[in-house]
């Protein structure tokens, strides 16, 4: 009788990851200072996100082409999701489940321009990559603001994540994450002073109103600096 | 192009990079990351990223977060903090 293929290279099945990813939300939920996380459930977490990494160098060698044959500048990053926000995700996802998270392993390349982003994400397309999620924030931005395009493919049987932005959206990301690192907020996911997310929300449009040639009317700017002063104390 | 993998650890009270070490080999670094990352598991002080790229320059562009230095284009709507 041929054994049943387990779903990990490490030899654990689907179940036993997802049980891994409950009891580590379980330990998030409760008191972090109660104790130390169940080692066996980190381990496995470990194992799992560790099987990401050759189909994400895959993915990223693919994608370094496609940049390329764009002709545009190699400005291509890539991770593996850090164990603290796989933990958070599952959390804000409460039926989540850990061995179907789509962004464990995610690259990003910057591209010069919006229409070098839609060119490099139908080469993306063409390449007979499984493609398994897709989310143009460009089209409908995220309530953050957060704008720029997400490619979900399968690659080795593992979803491998494709970021792409234009610069000015990744500066505005980077602005972001700034803040973050500064204030732990969690602005990423829509947390923190509504005065804030406002600001950030109105940055973001109005810096794509002006990278499609738009003038900022006078009303917004007032209204912009208006929310900017509301915001400065959580600065 | 190879690969080079930085492990970076940001500490969040000093605001600023503490450590940031380089392999050229994904099994080590990955395997760095993980033990460090289970070190510190209990410490909400510092922020540990593995990210990737074909050099450091690369990373301080893709994943400029973590870096002193803004290389991003700057625009008047951006937030600054301070």
């Amino acid at each position: 009788m041929p054994a049943v293929m387990p779903f990990s290279a490490a030899g654990h099945s689907r179940s036993q990851v997802d049980r891994a990813g409950d009891k580590l939300r379980d330990w998030w939920q409760d008191d972090l200072l109660a104790g130390p996380a169940d080692p066996e459930a980190i381990e496995i977490a470990y194992g799992f996100r560790l099987e990401f990494q050759r189909p994400l160098t895959h993915v990223v060698m693919g994608l370094r082409s496609f940049v390329k044959t764009e002709g545009a500048e190699l400005v291509v990053g890539q991770r593996l999701k850090r164990l603290p926000r796989i933990v958070e995700k599952l959390v804000r996802f409460r039926r989540s489940n850990l061995s179907r998270m789509q962004d464990i392993g995610g690259c990003r390349a910057i591209l010069p321009d919006l229409n070098t982003v839609a060119h490099v994400r139908r080469r993306i397309h063409r390449n007979k990559w499984e493609v398994v999620r897709e989310d143009d924030y460009n089209i409908e931005p995220k309530t953050t603001g957060y704008r720029g395009v997400h490619v979900v493919v399968m690659k080795f049987d593992r979803p491998i994540e494709i970021q792409l932005r234009t610069p000015w959206q990744h500066s505005w990301a980077l602005n972001v994450e700034r803040i973050d690192l500064r204030h732990r907020y969690g602005l990423k996911d829509g947390n923190g002073p509504p005065d804030l997310l406002s600001l950030l929300e109105r940055s973001a449009y109005a810096m794509d109103q002006v990278n499609k040639g738009e003038v900022m009317s006078e009303e917004f700017d007032r209204e912009f600096q208006r929310l900017r002063e509301l915001a400065r104390p959580h600065l | 192009m190879a690969t080079v993998h930085f492990l970076l650890v940001y500490d969040l009270s000093k605001q600023r990079l503490v450590s940031q070490v380089a392999f050229d080999k994904a099994d080590e670094a990955l395997a760095e990351y993980s033990r460090m990352e289970s070190e510190h598991s209990n410490d909400s002080g510092v922020e540990i990223v593995l990210v990737g790229a074909d050099s450091i320059e690369t990373v301080m562009r893709t994943h400029g977060q973590y870096f002193a230095q803004t290389l991003e284009i700057q625009s008047p709507y951006l937030v600054t903090s301070k």
